[in-house]
């Protein structure tokens, strides 16, 4: 840091060439003498390995008198400049030399970097909800032996209890059929195989309500016209598989907005897999018992039964199947849209209370449903099938099998009310409860968007001279990538809002900081 | 007048070889080199004054991306010339 002047030079030089103090004095000399020579005639001077000197011209430029505030001019005057040629420039710098540039990413989220993480979001979701499907379909296997074990063995405790709400359910079910009407025609071609299954169990139920008139509510309204009982299963079997598409975009509209009530949404589905595995064993053996009496007690059906229930494992498993595939296809489909045009999404429903109900109720409604199949294929199908072999051959034959059969058919129409009965009762209010939460979320985040109060001004980061053509909204983007924090840019310049500049005018741009 | 320029009129005005010139400048620069790295400020008075100084880190803005970088600090040559060489070229 010490200061060298030119004898300090001179010395030098004399010392590393052994020349004399007086012929280095001259050298040094005539090296600015020739330096200064050379500005006089051409402006400028080449040394290599030093830099560039330059004689510019400095113009006239207006100024303020410290002492007296007047205005004065200071007039224009030739300087001599200086530039270190690249390898004085690096010479110098050696001790600095080893740092780079780095990018930084902190604090202030552009849009490019908001996008991808939506996308990665989308992804989650889809990961999630094909999650979703699985446990369902895998759940209604371990599920029916649960399901069986209070019909073999203490039907008589949990029945009334279950009515009950069966009589609640048919309330629940109709406002839930009706909005996705319009968008029934997909699962059309699902309706043929499922109305074979679904009339079946139909048939049966009605055969046991009628013989035995030990009726329920629920099932006398059902059991006059078997054909409205198929055409209101076959409503439920349409509603299901749409309702799973619109609670799917919901459940992606949560996401959106809180990522909990994914999680929420998923909890009660494991709970149910887990009681069924608890209960799994024993039902079973409970199931073997039961078949078999069945079989023997119908030797007409016995013939034609043992290949039924494989064919209709199968159809059931390929009806599940298929029906989740239409339901992701939709659900990718609709979530286009939904991020673009939610505003359309929510205009299609016009009660927002209806999606609200619709998604959970799906949840509920799409285990059961799986779950009917399931209990139709592999556990009461056999009985089913004695009743409708029996039907198919003659009717009234078919009636004495249905009586012979009628105390396992009404066991079986129990298990099926079961099934209504337990899940929308319980589950739908919990989903509606978080479904209510998730939108009152998104509310909120609608109403305080997150640009005015995260981040404190700290400093200048730039002045920016503001050229035709430029907003502040832009210089917004410009420096931080998001055009909504405008805002720290009009506080920061004092300015009354953000059209009243001018071109040319200078903009301090404030440095945010985090608070 | 480039490098080539400086060394002829330099080695006409000293009664010296090109060759010789060119190794005596060498020579010079070498010397001011040293000083620079010890951060030293050279001051040939009628002429000007040399000083390394410090550039403090910053961080910049690429305007068309947006990206924010962070600029490291760096060691600068600079120089200032002396009021005996300003009234030189500006006397008039």
């Amino acid at each position: 840091m010490a200061k060298i002047t030119l004898t300090n030079i001179i010395e030098e030089l004399a010392a590393r060439t052994g020349m004399s103090k007086d012929a280095a004095d001259n050298f040094v000399h005539a090296i600015v003498d020739t330096i200064q020579k050379g500005l006089h005639e051409d402006n400028l001077v080449k040394i290599k390995g030093l830099g560039t000197f330059k004689l510019m011209e400095m113009s006239d430029r207006g100024s303020v008198d410290i002492n007296t505030g007047e205005r004065i001019t200071i007039k224009g005057y030739r300087k001599v400049t200086f530039t270190p040629d690249s390898a004085m420039k690096e010479f110098v710098n050696r001790p600095f030399a080893h740092f780079e540039p780095t990018e930084l990413n902190d604090g202030y989220p552009s849009e490019e970097e908001e996008l991808p993480v939506a996308e990665e979001t989308k992804v989650e979701e889809s990961e999630d909800s094909q999650l979703l499907p699985e446990p369902i379909a895998e759940a209604p296997i371990v599920e029916e032996p649960a399901v069986e074990v209070p019909i073999v063995e203490a039907p008589v405790t949990e029945e009334p209890v279950e009515k009950e709400s069966v009589i609640e359910d048919p309330v629940a079910e109709i406002p839930v059929v009706e909005p996705p009407v319009g968008e029934e025609p997909i699962p059309s071609d699902m309706n043929a195989d499922e109305e074979d299954i679904e009339n079946s169990s139909a048939e049966d139920t009605v055969e046991a309500t009628m013989t035995e008139q030990e009726t329920s509510i629920v099932e006398k309204q059902e059991s006059p016209v078997s054909s409205e009982v198929d055409s209101e299963d076959n409503e439920g079997e349409d509603l299901q598989p749409v309702e799973e598409d619109t609670a799917e975009e919901i459940t992606s509209a949560e996401t959106e907005v809180v990522e909990e009530p994914e999680h929420e949404v998923i909890v009660p589905e494991p709970s149910p897999a887990e009681e069924a595995s608890e209960q799994e064993e024993e039902p079973a053996v409970a199931l073997q018992q039961e078949e078999e009496p069945a079989l023997d007690a119908t030797s007409e059906s016995a013939d034609t039964a043992p290949k039924k229930p494989a064919k209709r494992g199968i159809l059931g498993w390929i009806v599940v199947i298929l029906l989740i595939a239409i339901a992701f296809g939709l659900y990718y489909y609709k979530t286009k849209d939904l991020y673009t045009q939610s505003d359309e999404y929510y205009e299609k429903f016009d009660d927002p209370n209806d999606i609200m109900v619709n998604p959970n109720l799906r949840e509920e409604l799409g285990e059961e449903w799986a779950d009917e199949p399931q209990v139709q294929t592999q556990l009461p199908t056999q009985k089913k099938e004695e009743v409708v072999v029996a039907k198919q051959e003659e009717s009234g034959r078919g009636k004495i099998a249905a009586d012979v059969n009628k105390q396992e058919a009404q066991k079986t129409a129990d298990s099926a009310d079961k099934h209504v009965a337990t899940a929308p009762a319980t589950d739908a209010k919990i989903c509606i409860v978080t479904l209510t939460e998730t939108l009152a979320a998104k509310d909120v985040k609608d109403i305080t968007p997150a640009d005015t109060t995260d981040y404190v001004i700290d400093g200048t980061l730039v002045t920016h001279q503001l050229r035709s053509g430029e907003t502040i909204i832009q210089l917004a983007k410009k420096y931080y990538g998001d055009k909504r924090l405008w805002p720290y840019i009009v506080k920061y310049n004092w300015m009354k809002d953000y059209n009243h500049v001018a071109i040319g005018q200078m903009i301090n741009i404030p440095v945010l900081k985090d608070k | 007048m480039n490098n080539k320029e400086f060394i002829n009129e330099l080695s006409k005005q000293t009664n010296q070889s090109a060759g010789v010139t060119t190794k005596l400048v060498n020579d010079v620069i070498k010397t001011l080199e040293e000083h620079f790295q010890q951060n030293d400020t050279v001051v040939l008075s009628s002429f000007g004054t040399f000083e390394v100084k410090k550039k403090m880190e910053r961080i910049s803005v690429n305007p068309t991306t947006g990206k924010r970088y962070l600029i490291p600090p760096k060691l600068v040559l600079s120089f200032k010339q002396s009021n005996v060489l300003k009234d030189k070229f500006n006397a008039e």
